[in-house]
């Protein structure tokens, strides 16, 4: 393939086309497509700035979150890629760099049409910048996706568009009229939002006599800037169309027209006074201020959107009604039913004090919040996590903001069809609008996902339930008269036995009736005679808007149609009952059933065309969604554009926290990998470090076992080790095995040898192997790992990777015996963390040290350091929630119950917030564990058995039926704690349980309830045998090390601190002293001996 | 590998069985031949038999991946016992699989005796309990 022609060159000459799919080239052989996405990336970064660039900045570019000496690894093994796809066509020479710096050779002849298209527009000279224009003909690096590519290839749109006005004008000048008006359209072509371009191309069409040319442009220009801003054209863009008008059509209506659709009107509402009540009580307590949720169930057609409608056109004219609705097909972005509701309170709602941070946070959802309040976008989180928290805090915010001006009502529809982020939101609002004017209504089906109903039931958020049952013949006949009045009463008994119930098709067919189609036909046979009679541009509407499986903004329409064909496509469209007008100046279909049937009328080679032709329409888009991209380009075959798309989805999904979303893009992605191993590779890798922060262990093995596979069969040693370095730092800190992520880091070492020139790689998987020895193997040996990496590197080389070190020596130091104290090790760490900017790093190191320091008797210590990480701000929902549950025990044992009690709401409260399963399973053990300590045996009863529903949670189990035993017993509820004990030897017991504890904890519990049973001598009998077992642990038990099973084991800190011997020998004493017969001891009677089950 | 299974019906509560299985101190209550358990740490203890008493054998004591067996292996002869309780009306299953690596094959006969006479010992000490 010749890419340029080399007639113009001497000797070896790279060559290298960035507009379009990236294409290198030496001569005339062109180079093989660079695998992977990422070392594309960087080539074409290269290319686009030549020369040498300092390897950190680059490598921090491209792999911004993770540590410098990762990045570093990741850039070399890009930059492998890159060399061995030059070298195949004999140019590996263009790539150069030392130890420190990487770039193009700018010293050895190239031709990068990017750098041509900038010479030739800083020239004076209009032939060179109609070159220029020539050569951007594609988009900028049209395979790739990366933030910084969309930018630039924005930049360069808008220069082509800068280029085409100035060609323009010289033609202009000239009276080359039909140039001026070929290249202005050209400008407006790249930049269709400047309305100036817009008032060129009218007047030059005007003055070249296209008198009604002129007018279409205005009419373009106007549903343009209609569908994008929800405006209308400025009054100098209206003066110049009225005049053009007057002079082309003298008598003529003048063509500026409303800007904004006028509600259409409801239907007929018949038969659901009841269900209408509901809301309008629910609604009248929401305006009072008694915020809450309903839902709204039924199936397809049973008339749940016109209940809606009805409570909404009921609401008031103080009130907002804003809406979302989930789309029809699985083409659409996570929380997109939500950012539909926020644009339209950006819309009808002032922006906020400049003091709201949330409205910067939730631009980033939304681009109309962007525009209407002024507020760029904050950076995103830190962790998808703390992302998913923010932008679920500022949604609520927002809300509540919208509803101190006006009552609020919120409508999601199709609830059964909405993503799990949409659905978490929900829930996650739907049980904070006590207290607020916000009524929020979801539809759903009975069938398809249950996510909100799920998300909702596990926060205990009751909503009220409406369901909606089939009309009876009698309101099914109102219904056919109102819509239908000519039918005669035969015909409508007719129609009304065939909708069987279901308002909509009882409409539907009593149209058809009416139409004189036969009603024996179904859905699909009524409406096909009237799709038959649609205008073609009104049926090319309807078809678009099938595929497409969501509503349509006008910028869309005008887009599908034509602007000049937008009104009477639209008129026809909604007057046949197909489509109507949405809220928020959007086109959508009457009913989802209604859509099915027109997008099954479709033949399968013109549905392929409707999504071809849909994803043309999107491209033209200021915003284009990936995922929905994807979805089309799916449908049309173009797998290899859709993976790309699929890949840059997963990452935005991910930014914001939505990781089931990124995980189904990623998966998605991959599979379509075939034939390309390396990129597969890269997208299993991606995902498996997807599925590792969703928790999913078997998901990340299987990502990992396929990227581990596709690397094998290519060979590559280098990306193989990378691999398992990747896999063992995911099993070391998101998913918490250190056991297994030393294995992994010693399989990385293994197979880079001693010969693999990956100096990063190797740093990298020493200090992880040192970090997992100072964990569970043997601390002096961690000590040498850590010197070994000390010894490759210096501090400034990578504050992070220093900071974990000085975590790993911290370890060492809580598992040593002497040597530099833990706190003073936790400051050196904290500070080098800090430092580093790695706040999730200081924030847990804090939190290890508050355990220790607890684990070994000294609870004030441990409480300064809770308090030192709660200090620091926010850190996530898993992190923060430990970090409470430390302090509350600290407090308690300092005896300061009010101050705990505060401490386990908090954290209560971030792990509902959180909505993570195992999180509140995690943070209902502690709570219980606390409450039991506190003496709430009520509320450790209830926390303990919902944290012992979830068998998959990480905790002790048979420590947590212990608890529950004890609990039970302090209610005096005898049989319920004997149940309790008895599961105990049958659930899973790890070294984190510490089982030689269990078994004194056991004995104790056994006597409490022979005591409780009033059998003395037995209670004693246990009661003196869990002494002698706690006697004996009194020397053996290694803190440190029980302390290091602990987070093995749990994947956390002990945050309800560790075993203390002493103290429980002390209380099993006093047990036995309270019965009266430990030796020496008083007797008391049997009546007082339940007592002794309540003494801490 | 020579492995052999041992299994046997308590009458006595399973966390008896249990406390006797998860407390190493414990073992020379029912384990055939040893004389005394010292040093008892996170996942190891020593094993001091009655016919040579000042001779240790190391032994790990863990849980299998699931946590439902208790794993008992001599760290001088890789013996592994995988000792499993499940519940059965009042009482509890005590099962016991014991693999003996070819090195040991020699001695498959002399342990299986030995354990054959300590799961009963095992048993009977939970039902005194």
């Amino acid at each position: 393939m010749t890419l340029l022609s080399a007639q113009d060159y001497d000797g070896r000459m790279l060559h290298a086309r960035l507009f379009g799919p990236l294409r290198i080239g030496v001569d005339s052989d062109a180079a093989p497509d660079v695998t992977g996405l990422k070392p594309r990336a960087v080539l074409a970064w290269l290319l686009m700035h030549p020369g040498l660039h300092p390897r950190e900045s680059v490598a921090a570019r491209f792999w911004p979150d993770v540590l410098d000496t990762s990045a570093r690894g990741s850039l070399r093994s890009a930059l492998w890629v890159v060399r061995s796809t030059l070298e195949a066509v004999g140019g590996a020479d263009y790539l150069v760099g030392d130890r420190d710096r990487v770039g193009i050779d700018v010293h050895r002849p190239r031709r990068v049409d990017l750098e041509d298209v900038v010479r030739l527009a800083s020239t004076d000279d209009p032939d060179d910048w109609e070159s220029a224009f020539g050569l951007m003909t594609a988009p900028l690096l049209a395979d790739l996706t990366d933030d910084w590519v969309l930018e630039a290839r924005d930049e360069y749109r808008l220069l082509a568009a800068d280029l085409a006005r100035r060609i323009a004008a010289i033609a202009d000048d000239e009276e080359r009229h039909h140039d001026a008006i070929a290249w202005t359209r050209r400008a407006l072509a790249r930049d269709r939002l400047d309305e100036a371009t817009h008032r060129l191309l009218i007047t030059r069409l005007a003055a070249a006599g296209e008198g009604a040319q002129a007018l279409a442009a205005y009419e373009r220009c106007r549903a343009i800037l209609r569908a994008e801003f929800g405006t209308g054209p400025s009054e100098e863009t209206r003066t110049l169309a009225r005049s053009v008008r007057a002079e082309a059509m003298p008598g003529a209506p003048s063509p500026v027209r409303s800007p904004a659709p006028t509600a259409p009107p409801l239907g007929a509402f018949v038969g659901r006074s009841a269900p209408l009540a509901v809301l309008d009580a629910a609604w009248a307590r929401a305006r009072a201020g008694d915020g809450g949720v309903a839902i709204v169930s039924g199936a397809a057609g049973i008339g749940k959107s016109r209940l809606v409608d009805e409570l909404a056109a009921r609401a008031g004219v103080d009130a907002l009604v804003i809406r979302g609705v989930a789309a029809e097909v699985e083409a659409s972005p996570p929380l997109a039913p939500w950012t539909q509701a926020l644009d339209e309170i950006a819309s009808a709602i002032p922006a906020p004090p400049s003091a709201a941070t949330w409205a910067a946070d939730l631009a980033r959802l939304s681009i109309r919040i962007q525009q209407a309040w002024e507020c760029p976008p904050a950076p995103a989180a830190a962790t998808p996590e703390l992302e998913r928290i923010r932008l679920f805090d500022a949604v609520l915010e927002c809300l509540r903001w919208a509803a101190s001006s006006r009552p609020l009502l919120v409508i999601l529809e199709d609830a059964h069809l909405i993503d799990a982020t949409s659905a978490a939101l929900a829930a996650h609002v739907g049980r904070r609008l006590v207290n607020n004017s916000v009524l929020m209504v979801l539809t759903r089906r009975p069938e398809g996902s249950t996510a909100v109903l799920d998300a909702l039931a596990r926060l205990n958020a009751a909503p009220a339930q409406i369901v909606l049952a089939p009309l009876d013949p009698a309101h099914g006949r109102e219904l056919a008269a109102a819509v239908a009045p000519g039918l005669s009463a035969v015909a409508r008994d007719e129609v009304v036995v065939r909708g069987d119930g279901n308002p909509l098709l009882i409409v539907q067919a009593a149209r058809a009736r009416q139409a004189g189609t036969e009603v024996s036909e179904d859905l699909r046979g009524w409406l096909r005679p009237t799709l038959a009679r649609l205008p073609g541009s009104a049926r090319l509407l309807v078809d678009i808007s099938a595929v497409a499986g969501r509503s349509l903004d006008l910028g869309e329409v005008a887009s599908c149609v034509g602007p000049e064909h937008t009104d009477e496509a639209v008129d026809a469209a909604c007057a046949a009952g197909f489509l109507q007008e949405r809220p928020g100046r959007r086109l959508g279909f009457t009913h989802s059933l209604i859509r099915d049937a027109c997008y099954a009328e479709l033949g399968s080679g013109r549905r392929v065309w409707a999504h071809g032709r849909l994803v043309e329409i999107l491209e033209e888009r200021p915003r284009q969604e990936p995922a929905e991209l994807a979805r089309h380009l799916l449908l049309t075959g173009q797998d290899l554009r859709a993976r790309e798309l699929l890949a840059r989805a997963a990452a935005q999904a991910r930014a914001i926290g939505a990781l089931n979303e990124a995980a189904a893009f990623l998966r998605e992605a991959a599979l379509l990998a075939d034939g390309t191993p390396a990129l597969a590779a890269e997208l299993w890798l991606e995902l498996a470090s997807i599925e590792a922060g969703r928790a999913d262990r078997a998901a990340v093995d299987d990502a990992f076992r396929r990227a581990v596979g596709l690397l094998e069969e290519v060979g590559d040693t280098r990306a193989l080790a990378s691999a398992w370095g990747q896999h063992a730092l995911l099993l070391w800190t998101t998913l918490c095995y250190p056991r297994e992520a030393a294995a992994a880091y010693q399989r990385c070492l293994e197979l880079l040898g001693e010969s693999t020139n990956a100096p990063e790689i190797r740093v990298l998987a020493l200090a992880g192997q040192a970090k997992a020895e100072a964990l569970i193997g043997d601390p002096a040996r961690a000590a040498q790992l850590a010197d070994a990496v000390a010894a490759r590197m210096e501090p400034s080389d990578d504050p992070a990777l220093a900071a974990e070190m000085a975590g790993a020596r911290l370890f060492i130091g809580i598992r040593g015996d002497g040597g530099t104290p833990p706190s003073q090790l936790a400051d050196e760490a904290i500070a080098l963390a800090n430092a580093a900017g790695r706040t999730e790093l200081a924030y847990t190191t804090a939190i290890t040290t508050a355990s220790a320091l607890a684990a070994k008797g000294d609870i004030e210590g441990a409480l300064g350091y809770t308090d030192r990480a709660l200090a620091s701000g926010q850190a996530g929902a898993s992190l923060t929630s430990q970090a409470y549950a430390a302090r509350a025990f600290a407090l308690l044992r300092l005896g300061r119950p009010e101050q705990a009690d505060r401490a386990v709401a908090a954290f209560m409260d971030i792990a509902r917030g959180a909505q993570d399963p195992n999180l509140l399973t995690v943070a209902h053990f502690d709570a219980g564990t606390v409450a039991l300590i506190e003496d709430r045996p009520a509320a450790a009863i209830d926390h303990l058995q919902q944290a012992l529903a979830n068998p998959g949670g990480r905790i002790s189990r048979p420590l947590g039926q212990m608890y529950l035993a004890e609990a039970y017993l302090r209610v005096g509820d005898i049989d319920r704690a004997e149940a309790a004990l008895a599961c105990v030897p049958f659930e899973p017991v790890g070294p984190g349980d510490l089982p030689a504890t269990l078994v004194p904890r056991l004995a104790r519990i056994q006597g409490l309830i022979a005591a409780a049973r009033g059998d003395r001598t037995l209670a004693d009998r246990r009661l003196a045998e869990a002494e002698a077992g706690w006697g004996r642990l009194q020397d053996s038990l290694d803190i440190g090390d029980a302390y290091a099973a602990v987070i093995v084991d749990l994947g956390r800190p002990p945050v309800a601190g560790l075993v203390e011997v002493c103290a429980e020998v002390a209380r099993i004493r006093a047990e036995r002293s309270a019965l009266g017969t430990s030796a020496g001891g008083p007797r008391r009677p049997a009546a007082t001996v339940k007592t002794i089950a309540t003494g801490g | 590998m020579p492995e052999f299974t041992i299994r046997a019906t308590c009458h006595g509560s399973a966390e008896e069985v249990w406390k006797l299985l998860y407390d190493p101190y414990r073992y020379s209550e029912w384990w055939c031949g040893t004389a005394r358990v010292e040093d008892v740490a996170a996942e190891t203890v020593t094993r001091y038999m009655a016919e040579w008493p000042d001779f240790p054998y190391p032994t790990r004591v863990t849980t299998r991946t699931d946590g439902t067996r208790v794993m008992i292996s001599c760290l001088l002869s890789d013996i592994v016992q995988e000792w499993t309780l499940e519940p059965d009306g009042v009482g509890c299953v005590v099962r016991l699989r014991v693999e003996v690596p070819e090195a040991e094959a020699a001695r498959l006969t002399s342990v299986r005796d030995e354990l054959e006479r300590s799961v009963p010992r095992l048993i009977a000490a939970a039902e005194r309990a």
